[in-house]
């Protein structure tokens, strides 16, 4: 079984390029990957697609991508890590250009 | 040990605060009086992918060119270690992230699998493992100084002291980066808090996290401090501003007295635009002056026909774009001939064709540009070497545009226009404003009077004077006209401008000389060829040639006549013409204005800059050898 950490915790949102910095929706306050906390809930497949039909898309860490439905987020969960919910960084918006 | 000069490369995913760490050590050495070139070389619009800055660190000369091998690695993930081992220095230091050093080069997602494909040979050929820590050992052969430091455990105890918020983690990582390089290249803590201040500027809050997060980086890396100690800085320049080129871009157009700019966001030409919108209105001594119009259109097509109305009725008028818009401007560049309309095209050129290389440079829409829009008339095409050439080129296209009544296209690119330099103030006392021959008009007004090449000119708008503006062929009044005779009169009247203009534009615009033109080479170049070469020139006299550089200023009307005397005497094999394209197309140029054919040839478009280490064994080899033709590909 998994420990009991913020890493491993539905509610632990990552920070997209530092993932061991993070959101935690059950608290809403910032978290790190090794905090603890009672409202720990294990991140589980089931609890992955009940977040992509809730809110259209999962993340995959390892791969830097989103996932959109049901068949690619198994695949990923298989060996990947793969989140509920990530954080977007401020500074994205001022250094990804308009490039076309 | 002390440096006099030094190259750093600072590394990371895109969107992870790389650039506010460029700016906040960029202007810390700024500060305490050291020069700064930084060249930013970044993916087009995909978040995470691979993102670098290139610096030059001078203590005796504000930089005018790169160069490879790098004395300071920053990295703030296992890509960029990956990415740029190869191009770290003998006895250099790198400065990484503890956490990734298990990584695998097979892990990185975000890298594109042909360079994952070049590293995985150069790792076997070099007998190396495949994951970060093996490239740390193999640091150690070429006396590298790895210096490990968790990010995370640094940003876990700012995360929890001040309960900061996530999205805003790029702000810190960048000041771990920049704290730890200012550390090791000797900066002190005040010239480290200007850098932290003059970026997040009023927001004292997050210069003193920083600060707080800078001590306890300073306090991890304390026996590194002034490994690269840089020696006293004896520039002799008092004030410098810190800017890129779209910052001097936008700067020298309120200086100049714009009062419209229209833009259609495109890279790397759109930030010029932004920066413009924030200084709509301006307050100089207690009044508002301007307002600069800034307006953002639905597409290049209307950017540049508004940017014509606007200088119509009287308004500096300029846009701004880069190749895939310029090609769309080209029926207005026609329609601004035909009408003689005085507008500047600010046109930063990046890798094409078509979408081609979005964010990275070039030099390739040279002859698209002279010899772009149909018909025959009269256009100026005008480039700048630096940062400081781009402040005065860029008011003196206003003033050509002004005074002869035509297009102006201002040709630069993505090198000058994305890379930040410490540079003197411009001196304000040499700036001219010239708005050509204007009149208030008159009773029975002739807006194209064929009486001079240059027809006075009345803003539309002015109470009782009537013109009119057509993209046929007109009369004196505006009024269309097929009539063979006026045709032929008046299609001359135009294009004679061009030899009015080569008459008259100072030489110092045209053409500039830089060193020994009878000595052992010659190298010709445009635009952002001039810091490397001129460097190159300094390296070489070194080692025992003698050369010069012709930088053409204007590309278009080609100044013949100015080129011919500068290169009187000069045998032609000695003459090697550089360039950021595939062509070295400002050969063909010059071939059609005056007759020569100049064989030997500096080719670079993989889209990242020359640098100065690969300029220099190209040109020797082309002064020992047989070779023509060389291409330059260094740099990921
Ligand atoms: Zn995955």
């Amino acid at each position: 079984m998994a420990e009991e950490r913020c890493r491993n915790c539905v509610y632990f949102q990552p920070h997209i390029f530092f993932p061991y910095i993070g959101y935690c929706d059950a608290n809403e306050k910032p978290a790190h990957e090794h905090g603890t906390c009672e409202k720990f809930k294990k991140v589980s497949l089931d609890e992955l697609l009940s977040a992509l039909n809730r809110k259209g898309g999962v993340y995959c860490i390892t791969c830097g991508v989103t996932i959109v439905d049901r068949s690619e987020l198994e695949n990923h969960s298989r060996e990947h890590r793969v989140v509920a919910g990530i954080v977007f960084d401020e500074a994205i918006a001022a250094e990804a250009r308009s490039a076309d | 040990m002390s440096y006099s000069e030094l190259s750093i490369l600072l590394g990371g995913p895109q969107g992870s605060g790389l650039e506010t760490a460029m700016l906040m050590l960029s202007r810390a050495l700024a500060y305490r009086g050291y020069g700064v070139l930084a060249d930013r070389e970044y993916f087009s619009n995909i978040t995470g992918r691979h993102s670098y800055v290139l610096i030059a660190v001078s203590t005796r000369r504000l930089p005018r060119s790169l160069t490879y091998p790098v004395q300071l690695l920053v990295a703030m993930d296992a890509e960029t270690i990956f990415t740029h081992f190869e191009n770290v220095d003998v006895g250099s230091v790198l400065v990484y992230d503890k956490e990734v050093e298990a990584k695998k080069l097979t892990e990185l997602s975000s890298m594109e699998d042909a360079l994952r494909g070049r590293i995985s040979n150069n790792l076997r050929t070099s007998m190396l493992g495949d994951d970060v820590s093996s490239l740390l050992k193999s640091f150690e052969s070429r006396r590298v100084t790895t210096i490990g430091i968790s990010y995370q455990e640094v940003l876990k105890e700012l995360v929890e002291r001040f309960s900061l918020d996530p999205r805003t983690l790029s702000k810190y990582v960048s000041g771990i980066v920049t704290s730890s390089a200012a550390l090791i290249l000797g900066l002190d803590r005040e010239a480290l808090r200007y850098g932290f201040e003059s970026v997040f500027r009023g927001r004292a809050t997050v210069v003193e996290q920083n600060m707080y997060l800078a001590d306890l980086v300073w306090k991890e890396l304390r026996e590194f401090e002034g490994l690269l100690k840089l020696k006293k800085p004896e520039i002799d320049v008092e004030k410098v501003l810190v800017a890129t080129g779209n910052d001097v871009v936008a700067m020298a157009k309120v200086v100049s007295g714009l009062r419209y700019q229209s833009y259609y966001p495109i890279t790397p030409a759109a930030d010029e635009s932004f920066l413009l919108e924030k200084y709509e209105l301006s307050e100089v001594g207690g009044t508002i002056v301007g307002p600069i119009v800034v307006l953002q259109t639905e597409d290049e097509i209307a950017a540049i026909a508004s940017a014509i109305g606007a200088s119509l009725v009287g308004a500096r008028s300029a846009t701004a774009t880069s190749g895939p818009g310029f090609d769309l401007m080209v029926e207005g560049v026609s329609w601004a001939g035909m009408n003689e309309v005085p507008v500047v095209i600010t046109y930063y050129q990046r890798g094409g064709p078509s979408t081609g290389l979005p964010t990275r440079g070039s030099q390739s829409d040279l002859l698209s540009s002279v010899f772009s829009a149909h018909g025959e008339f009269a256009k100026v095409v005008l480039s700048s070497g630096d940062h400081l050439d781009v402040f005065y080129d860029t008011i003196e296209a206003f003033n050509i545009a002004e005074k002869y009544q035509v297009p102006v296209i201002h040709l630069l690119d993505k090198f000058l226009a994305n890379s930040t330099a410490t540079l003197p103030l411009p001196d304000l006392n040499t700036v001219k404003i010239d708005r050509g021959l204007l009149s208030k008009g008159q009773e029975g007004y002739k807006r194209f009077s064929l009486d001079s090449l240059v027809s006075p000119r009345v803003f539309l708008g002015t109470p009782g004077i009537v013109m009119w503006y057509t993209g046929d062929e007109h009369d004196e009044l505006g009024h269309i006209s097929e009539d063979p005779v006026n045709r032929v009169r008046m299609y001359s009247k135009r294009i004679k401008k061009l030899q009015l203009i080569e008459e008259e534009v100072p030489r110092d615009i045209k053409l500039r000389v830089y060193g020994h033109v009878r000595g052992d080479f010659c190298l010709i170049g445009w635009g952002s060829v001039k810091g490397v070469a001129l460097d190159a020139l300094e390296v070489l006299e070194k080692k025992g040639y003698r050369g010069a550089y012709i930088e053409v200023k204007m590309l278009w009307p080609f100044p013949a006549r100015e080129f011919l005397e500068a290169i009187d005497g000069v045998e032609l094999k000695r003459l090697i013409a550089v360039e950021h394209s595939y062509g070295v197309n400002i050969v063909a140029l010059i071939s059609m204005a005056t007759g020569l054919v100049i064989s030997k040839k500096v080719a670079k478009f993989s889209g990242r800059p020359i640098v100065l280490s690969e300029l220099v064994p190209a040109v020797e080899n082309l002064l020992t050898t047989d070779a023509n033709y060389v291409v330059l590909e260094y740099g990921e």
